[in-house]
């Protein structure tokens, strides 16, 4: 299965869908060197927004990603609203919608702990560095104590003057 | 000289996090290389990252497919 991490996000951005980029995209935006697969979103779980994730993938079945047998997504809008998290696989790879980001909250938390970048012409939403060093201290797997100790230095690199950051 | 004395000689006037993450063994000069990218660009590098991560894996795969069907072949 490929992963096209730059059709998602326009898809997503070009339909209009609140969310923000956080983990292991973001990590890697800010400059931490781990590639990592999937795309993890911070997703507003509302009606609306669910009718705008679904026109995002108009033409483009989706599934289930962690369901058995991998069913497709039959439910509406108000039922995915419902959800706290939506694990989805496509064609253009896999997408994690994440309603709620320990230790930062929600998504609003997260919203208001994002800043604006652009991609491609679009502005579309990444979480700040000091909130994604929290997520990953908090998950304290192996993998994101490796991520938040490169962050945390980038974060000490970016805030010495004279110093990039570029576009973050 | 191993690669970590290198780095942090290479970084002898960092903070204490970066010097950190030499000390775990993490190579920054990748991070301060990929630091002097844009957002965009890092963006377009996870792109490129995983498209040629799964074409090596497609590698694998056929290789492994071609030693099935004749053994001596591959090497």
């Amino acid at each position: 299965m490929p992963q096209r991490n730059d059709e998602l996000l326009t898809r997503l951005i070009d339909a209009g869908v609140d969310f923000v980029i956080v983990v292991g995209a973001a990590a890697f935006a800010y400059g931490a060197t781990y590639p990592t697969v999937d795309l993890d979103a911070a997703f507003r779980f509302t009606r609306e927004n669910a009718e705008r994730l679904l026109r995002a993938f108009d033409g483009v079945p989706i599934r289930h990603a962690i369901t058995p047998g991998k069913r497709p997504v039959t439910e509406d809008a108000s039922a995915l609203a419902s959800l706290r998290n939506l694990y989805l696989e496509s064609d253009l790879g896999r997408l994690d919608l994440l309603g709620e980001l320990p230790p930062v909250g929600g998504y609003e938390d997260a919203l208001r702990r994002s800043h604006s970048v652009t991609l491609h012409g679009r502005e579309v939403r990444l979480i700040d560095i000091d909130a994604l060093i929290e997520c990953k201290e908090a998950l304290g797997r192996p993998k994101d104590v490796l991520v938040a100790q490169q962050l945390r230095a980038i974060r000490e690199r970016t805030s010495h003057p004279g110093v990039p950051p570029r576009g973050v | 000289m191993d690669q970590t004395r290198a780095l942090l000689e290479m970084y002898a006037d960092r903070g204490p996090a970066w010097r950190a993450a030499i000390e775990a063994g993490h190579d920054m000069s990748l991070v301060e290389q990929a630091m002097h990218r844009t957002f965009e660009q890092r963006i377009e590098d996870l792109q490129r990252a995983i498209d040629s991560l799964a074409a090596l894996r497609e590698a694998v795969i056929e290789r492994a497919a071609a030693e099935r069907r004749t053994p001596d072949a591959t090497h």
